[in-house]
């Protein structure tokens, strides 16, 4: 039955703005990344290691976390928009899997992105930096460690995106959410914050592995964070009398 | 005014006050805590929270000047309420009430934005005196970079009634103005999302083989301050033209 | 026979104020019931409440036999379609890609979509986006959606609401044959009893949150039946006779005229002959008929008085 929520999440997006979102954004990092990898090759080596962390740096410090609150306001809007909110409430289906499945398909997102990043690393890397070799495959790891951390975030923004009927506020607090996890980071606090999270999945702003040995311990305050927003949003879905206007 | 007193009270428990606190409080927070600790760094603390403001401006301003302005739109799109109002006032009316209610709110953001930095200093311990001019010079820049996106933010939530634009493109151009103020200075001009850097009171030096900065005054680039002033102009009258425009 | 739906002292309050108040509402099995009430009586609330939309603050809720809980709640809502307040839809997909979200939901094959597609009439606009449609098409799509899967019960809460008059007709008798075509049994809602009239067998008027009637429709009709106008020509003997047979009588309007309360076919016929005997010549007798939106008004505007 989750499998039909998800398909019925999917058919949704189809023909939805946020695709552009989806492409331009991590677009605009590949672009100034690789730039500035090659102004700067006095300071940086020239290595996929390098270019690794001009092209995501700024992407996960401070554009992740507003491009998942736009894809889950994006979700949510179209339930607060009509009536809708009575529909998806009338279906067969427990409340618990709306959740879910909006969560699931905003994950899918990320992986998608995250894959897209990729590829443009990729091509910028090889044809226009022209690094010899391909890239380690600590990069690849990096990315998908990257989507891991980006659950809780993913939840959190799902959960703010359902509760407040604002497009603006869920991006808005995503951005503040990137600002915090910066600063939580520096402090070495990356696994009590949420934000600080998929920061410390991309270790995109050092070329030693920012997680080394503490990979399970990640993952556990990933699975936490992410339990705990799932959880707020469910119960509130449940007890919450549905109000559409 | 009655046009702007109806404004107003289309604000309540919309928490535009909130939101609008709330955009000045992500970037004092932030320059809170990346606030420098050391003896020698407080000396030059003022300067130094001069210099990284308009960058922090550059991060989040876009973001939340076209969160306001969708805002203050997208009331008219939910409640369909354009059909009632422009039977009731002019649409002159309604853009300048409604340009006028964002204007005021973009001064309480960079306004408190300033007022907050001797209260950052006090608790931080800064020893450097604080120049109002170039406090005053900020905020004139601020409120300027934020008018003129606040006005490309309104004219997107006008002409695309999805609101998921005009923050896609606040949020992309807070991208796009960050990159460029890190490249050549040319680059920067080109991106007016990332004004606040250019226009920033304080440069900074850095030597790549001492890897020391410092800290300096530069002249206020007056040029670039006009083609702000000019561009606000454009975008504004252009809103105009759209709520002119606008058919029901 | 059995109840379809069958509520028990429903409650439902917002802070001080009581929107929907002891609740029994009683929908028999392959009914079409109109549930009637003026804007704001509490029609939505309550059918809100059945759907579990919204929590009653007291008493209970069943349908199709089944108590409306947690635990019941998917089951009861698989055999269930509603259309609640406006219609609902994604106004950037097609019809089409709508009721297929709907119908994936309520895990209903493909095949129903171009069946309720027909029902509605919208299978030449099934590829045009919601969002072009006009009112009267949403609302026919929202009744697509409600009629996937060939629910057991159709809640519908207005579903006439800015439709023009050709588009009423065609809903109605779209409504009305749901029992048959379907077997499903019907609760629809409106503001106006005219409305429904025609194609409701069983009806509740609610006001202020209280059900004030509810039952067949017959038997509101037969309370349609109104006071009586006695036209004679010696009031003197009528009014012995009236006084006789324990019948309240007042003046008319004129001194030959006297209106008398509704009566039974047979007590009217009874009548006429005493009066007759009495030598009160009976000139007229008229009965004033009460139409059933008068009925209604009388009802709402204050619930004393007891049909």
């Amino acid at each position: 039955m989750l499998i039909r929520c998800i398909l019925a999440e999917n058919r949704k997006l189809h023909g939805a703005v946020i695709w552009l979102v989806f492409l331009v954004v991590p677009m605009i990092s590949a672009l100034y990344g690789t730039f500035n990898f090659l102004q700067n090759l006095g300071l940086l080596t020239f290595d996929w290691y390098n270019l690794w962390t001009q092209h995501t740096l700024f992407y996960t410090l401070f554009f992740f976390a507003p491009m998942v609150g736009v894809y889950a306001a994006y979700l949510w809007r179209l339930e607060h928009l009509g009536h809708n909110w009575n529909l998806i409430m009338t279906v067969p289906v427990r409340r618990s899997y709306i959740f879910l499945a909006k969560f699931l398909v905003v994950a899918k997102m990320t992986l998608l992105t995250q894959g897209w990043v990729f590829l443009l690393y990729l091509l910028a890397g090889k044809f226009w930096a022209g690094l010899p070799g391909w890239p380690p495959v600590m990069i690849v790891i990096w990315l998908l460690r990257g989507v891991l951390g980006s659950l809780g975030v993913i939840a959190f923004e799902l959960l703010l995106a359902m509760a407040i009927r604002s497009f603006a506020v869920p991006v808005l607090v995503g951005l503040a959410g990137g600002v915090s996890g910066m600063l939580a980071a520096s402090r070495g606090l990356s696994l009590f914050w949420p934000f600080a999270l998929m920061q410390a999945g991309m270790n995109s702003n050092r070329k030693d592995d920012m997680l080394s040995g503490q990979f399970f311990p990640f993952l556990l305050a990933c699975l936490v964070w992410a339990g705990i927003f799932a959880g707020l949003a469910i119960l509130l879905l449940r007890a919450r009398d549905v109000r559409a206007e | 005014m009655r046009a702007f007193l109806a404004e107003v009270q289309k604000t309540r428990r919309r928490h535009d006050l909130p939101v609008a606190v709330g955009i000045t409080l992500i970037v004092v927070l932030w320059a809170s805590a990346s606030a420098p600790s050391t003896a020698d760094e407080r000396a030059a603390g003022y300067s130094a929270l001069l210099y990284a403001l308009p960058i922090m401006n550059a991060v989040v301003m876009p973001v939340g000047m076209a969160a306001l302005a969708s805002r203050i739109w997208d009331a008219e799109t939910k409640g369909q309420t354009c059909k009632l109002l422009f039977t009731l006032q002019s649409r002159g009316s309604l853009f300048g009430a409604k340009a006028a209610l964002g204007m005021l709110e973009n001064l309480l953001v960079c306004g408190l934005e300033i007022l907050a930095m001797p209260v950052l200093g006090y608790f931080r311990g800064f020893t450097e005196a604080l120049d109002t001019r170039l406090c005053l010079w900020l905020l004139l820049c601020t409120f300027c970079v934020n008018g003129m996106l606040y006005f490309l933010s309104f004219l997107l939530s006008i002409r695309l009634a999805n609101q998921v634009a005009a923050l896609a493109v606040g949020f992309c151009g807070a991208l796009l103005g960050l990159f460029a103020a890190f490249m050549p200075v040319w680059v920067s001009y080109l991106v007016p999302f990332g004004y606040y850097i250019p226009l920033s009171p304080v440069g900074m030096d850095w030597d790549a083989d001492t890897r020391i900065a410092r800290m300096f005054v530069r002249p206020l680039c007056w040029p670039l301050l006009g083609v702000t002033v000019l561009l606000a102009v454009i975008l504004a009258r252009m809103c105009r033209r759209a709520i002119e425009q606008e058919e029901v | 026979m059995t109840n379809i739906i069958e509520t028990k002292d429903l409650c439902k309050a917002y802070g001080s104020h009581t929107a929907v108040d002891h609740l029994d509402l009683l929908v028999p099995e392959g009914s079409v019931y109109g549930f009637i009430g003026p804007n704001g009586a509490g029609k939505s609330t309550t059918m809100k409440m059945l759907l579990g939309l919204i929590h009653p603050t007291g008493g209970t809720v069943r349908l199709l036999g089944q108590r409306m809980d947690a635990r019941n709640r998917l089951d009861i809502l698989r055999r269930t379609g509603s259309l609640i307040e406006s219609p609902a839809g994604y106004a950037h997909l097609t019809a089409q890609e709508n009721l297929q979200i709907v119908a994936d939901l309520k895990q209903v094959p493909r095949k129903d979509i171009d069946r309720v597609l027909e029902i509605v009439h919208l299978k030449e606009y099934r590829r045009r986006k919601v969002g072009q449609y006009s009112l009267g098409m949403r609302q026919r799509l929202g009744i697509a959606q409600a009629l996937l899967g060939s629910p057991k019960l159709l809640v519908l809460d207005e579903p006439t609401n800015g439709l023009d008059p050709a588009g009423i007709q065609e809903m109605r008798s779209l409504i009305a044959e749901m029992p048959r075509t379907c077997g499903a049994t019907v609760l629809i809602s409106s503001h106006l009893l005219s409305e429904l009239e025609m194609i409701v067998d069983h009806v509740g008027i609610i006001n202020n949150g209280q059900l004030l009637f509810q039952g067949p429709l017959d038997k509101l009709r037969r309370h349609s039946r109104g006071n009586i106008l006695l036209e004679v020509l010696n009031p003197g003997p009528a009014r012995r006779v009236l006084g006789a047979a324990r019948i309240s009588a007042c003046d008319g309007g004129d001194p030959h005229c006297l209106q008398l309360p509704a009566l039974p076919e047979t007590s009217v016929a009874e009548l006429v002959r005493q009066l007759a005997d009495q030598g009160a010549g009976v000139v007229g007798v008229t009965r004033r008929t009460r139409t059933l939106e008068e009925i209604f008004l009388s009802l709402t505007e204050s619930r004393k008085e007891v049909v």
